[in-house]
């Protein structure tokens, strides 16, 4: 009896032993350089990466300016540490947020990210997330390019959704989809533990690791189409995840007094290009969405007239009752503004007429060709002009 | 939007149900006239080639190590084939130019119509071969100095035994499981000019392009017909 | 690869139905493309009729033009393979142009493509009177450039539109000129 129970003590402890080992081994990182077997499921996995990442290199979506990337590639390299030669990253121009990791070291940031994110730690706290997914090879079996990249339907210009793709469709198209990891709840968790731990070392706001979360999390609650969203599809949402998020943040919070958000860095890099991806934004027609991201990000900066802007398209072409009323104030909001941008003028107008304020739609259009007189609507709108 | 869908998957319902054995479906051809300068030269735009496993899911997973193998000797066994005809070739391997690029996504697009037409026979196009990449083309052939471009493209799936078993077992039920398929088009595109003179059109439930001679016949089939 | 017989199927029943094969039009005479709207080809196409009509050179893959005409309130411009109906956004009676060009926009958006980005919006002759015009581009999934031109009116609360399709290299530049004289012959009730 005694050496029985002796014995199974002994297995206990030799299980328990094996377990931890078990977890050690499961997220070790590979060494700088490591490239997998050539005959494994890995290799195929970087072979079809591999031509994803030369087809991004080569995309007209690909933002090459130099400064951005500095910013952006910098700050990964930051966060990559001992890990920033084997990373190349890429910023797309997709209006969505979104980034990810590719099992070879390629990361891609859409621009919608770098439009949504409202400062540096929280652009960091995403790419902590995004890039622990690569140091920790998670799901690597879990992998699925959303456009397939050997499948036979691609060969014959089919895609998941959407058109255009051709005979050499059958690469990785990343546009709007990317590479989809179905992620297990535990690499999720390991995911913003490791990420919101490289974030803090950094120096970054504990508190915008789950404020960045919840924003896009409210924004995604907006979207009547929520089975299709890019953002749900790679980050399931667990509302365990956002307490256990928000507690560390608690704990962490009153370690350091010096915590950085650095938000003017953010904007000094980013300023350039928000015209442009607050139209792409809109571009996409998703108006529920555009409304909760745009008050929020007006309400963060009130003194960027581009996202009252923003806010107003959003309203007159969601167009329900009381968004006249509200698309006009923000329209009026933004034209208060320093960079007041002049198609605020049109939106008047186009509210304006519609309304049958003839006298309110010349006026407004009659600022907006002041304004913008190289629009490329300004034919349409001298148009406009002479019916009124 | 719906038709390019409709169509491709017609295109390829078509094909499926058919093939039960190689079919190679050779365009007319227009004469190939080389310059009078400098000999013969063909542009080898680099294969694109990928060798997969069909899973028993019916999921292809790609094999790097037997895509190497595949792309070597696709590449090797035409490279000889031309030289053999006194025909000197260069490799575009890896193309960064923009313009170029876009060159490379145009033949995409139009070599799938060229594929889809086997089975919709456009009217404009009965009976007359006539698809072009437009004379931007210029650009590759000042780059690689060659006065045809060859593109290649092959996507070969092999059945893995699960997937073999599963086959049987669905057989037996009277309901048809597709097997491995190997797709592939060559190309022959003049560079001075944009006109696609020769495309050859592979399907096939067989094939084999992880050995050699295997692999050879494979390509003398994808070269079948080519004017050169 | 799941689907592929499911897909496979279903082609061969499209393909019965005979909604995919492809008429001839001759040159030289005018063609209805919908809601009483006549246009002269200028050159042969490939006709292919389903929900609307579409003339191709050399393949839908490659070029086409679209004729979206009698699109009533509440419906969107086209229907897109693989996305509800409920999905895509819907012409209004009361937009204006410039809301028509952000329809435009959103659907060709739905559809897949990348980076569409309208200019030029302008008012132009449709028919015997005043429609409007604007170009576009974009960029496939597989990142091929492509642009654009539409012409298009509102007559009662319907819509009518011409939307033609090519890729920037060599396509769209060998075939606009012939394009817009199609468009320019646009004859309405």
């Amino acid at each position: 009896m005694k050496l029985k129970r002796a014995l199974s003590l002994s297995c206990a402890g030799l299980l328990l032993m094996t377990a931890s080992g078990q977890a050690a081994d499961r997220y070790a990182m590979p060494p700088p350089g490591y490239t997998p077997d050539m005959s494994s499921d890995e290799a195929g996995i970087w072979m079809q990466v591999d031509k994803a990442e030369a087809n991004i290199k080569t995309s007209p979506q690909l933002v090459r300016d130099e400064k951005l990337n500095a910013y952006v590639g910098g700050l990964v390299c930051k966060l990559a540490a001992e890990y920033c030669p084997s990373i190349r990253v890429y910023i797309v121009d997709v209006p969505e947020f979104n980034a990810y990791a590719m099992p070879n070291g390629a990361v891609v940031v859409y621009t919608g990210l770098l439009l949504q994110a409202e400062n540096e730690a929280q652009l960091a706290f995403v790419l902590g997330h995004e890039i622990t997914h690569y140091l920790h090879r998670h799901s690597l079996e879990h992998l699925r390019m959303a456009v397939n990249t050997t499948g036979f339907l691609a060969v014959f210009g089919i895609a998941a959704a959407g058109a255009g793709v051709g005979l050499l469709g059958s690469v990785a198209s990343l546009a709007g989809v990317g590479a989809i990891y179905s992620n297990s709840r535990d690499e999720e968790r390991d995911a913003d533990d490791q990420g919101f731990r490289i974030g803090t070392q950094n120096g970054y706001a504990p508190g915008q690791a789950p404020a960045i979360w919840r924003f896009v999390a409210d924004e995604e609650k907006a979207n009547p189409d929520r089975s299709k969203s890019l953002f749900l599809a790679d980050h399931p949402e667990s509302a365990e995840r956002m307490t256990t998020l928000q507690k560390a943040a608690d704990t962490a919070a009153p370690t350091r007094s010096d915590w950085i958000v650095n938000e003017d860095a953010f904007h000094a890099a980013t300023d350039p290009f928000v015209v442009k991806w607050v139209a792409d934004e809109l571009s996409k027609g998703r108006m529920e969405q555009s409304v909760v991201m745009f008050r929020r990000l007006a309400a963060n900066v009130p003194s960027r007239g581009i996202y009252q802007y923003g806010l107003g398209e959003a309203y007159r072409r969601r167009n329900q009752p009381n968004d006249v009323a509200a698309a006009a104030s923000a329209y009026r909001g933004a034209l208060a503004c320093a960079d007041a941008p002049a198609e605020s003028w049109r939106g008047l107008g186009l509210l304006a007429m519609k309304g049958g304020d003839n006298a309110g739609a010349k006026e407004s259009f009659t600022q907006y060709r002041a304004k913008a007189p190289d629009a490329s609507d300004k034919a349409m709108i001298d148009f406009y002009l002479t019916q009124l | 939007m719906r038709y390019r869908e409709m169509i491709a998957l017609l295109a390829l319902g078509a094909m499926l149900s058919a093939c039960t054995s190689t079919q190679k479906q050779v365009a007319a051809t227009a004469p190939v006239n080389w310059t009078a300068e400098a000999g013969k030269r063909v542009v080898l735009i680099e294969p694109d080639v990928e060798l997969s496993e069909l899973t028993a899911g019916g999921i292809t997973e790609a094999r790097a190590d037997w895509t190497t193998t595949g792309k070597n000797f696709i590449k090797t066994d035409i490279a000889s084939s031309l030289q053999a005809k006194g025909i000197a070739t260069t490799s575009a391997d890896t193309i960064t130019d923009p313009h170029e690029v876009q060159l490379v996504k145009l033949y995409g697009a139009v070599g799938l119509s060229i594929m889809q037409n086997a089975i919709f026979n456009l009217p404009t196009k009965k009976n007359n071969f006539d698809w072009t990449l437009g004379p931007g083309v210029s650009a590759l052939r000042e780059h690689y100095q060659g006065d045809y471009a060859l593109f290649v493209f092959v996507r070969d799936s092999y059945t893995t035994a699960g997937r073999a078993l599963l086959m049987l077992g669905a057989a037996m039920m009277g309901v048809g499981i597709q097997g491995g398929q190997q797709i592939g088009f060559a190309s022959l595109v003049d560079l001075r000019t944009g006109r696609v003179v020769w495309f050859n059109q592979l399907v096939s439930t067989g094939g084999n392009l992880k050995e050699e001679k295997p692999a050879a016949t494979t390509v003398k089939n994808l070269l079948d017909g080519m004017p050169l | 690869m799941k689907h592929l017989n499911r897909l496979a199927a279903l082609a061969l029943v499209l393909l019965a139905a005979g909604c995919a094969q492809a008429t001839l039009v001759s040159a030289d005479k005018p063609v209805t493309v919908g809601n009483g709207v006549t246009v002269m080809p200028q050159r042969q196409w490939n006709q292919f009729s389903a929900d609307h009509i579409v003339w191709t050179a050399d393949g839908p893959n490659v070029n086409s033009i679209h004729f979206l005409t009698g699109v009533k309130a509440g419906k969107p411009l086209l229907h897109v393979f693989g996305v509800a109906d409920k999905e895509l956004p819907v012409f209004d009676a009361k937009m204006l142009p410039n809301d028509i060009q952000d329809l435009v926009v959103s659907t060709i958006g739905k559809q897949g493509y990348q980076n569409v980005r309208p200019g030029n919006l302008t008012p132009c002759p449709f028919g015997g009177g005043t429609g409007f015009c604007f170009d576009l581009d974009f960029v496939t999934r597989d990142g091929l450039q492509m642009k654009g031109m539409t012409m298009a009116r509102k007559q009662a609360d319907t819509l009518d539109l011409f939307l033609f399709e090519a890729p920037s290299e060599y396509f769209y530049g060998d075939l606009s000129p012939v394009v817009s004289k199609v468009f320019a012959s646009a004859q309405a009730k």
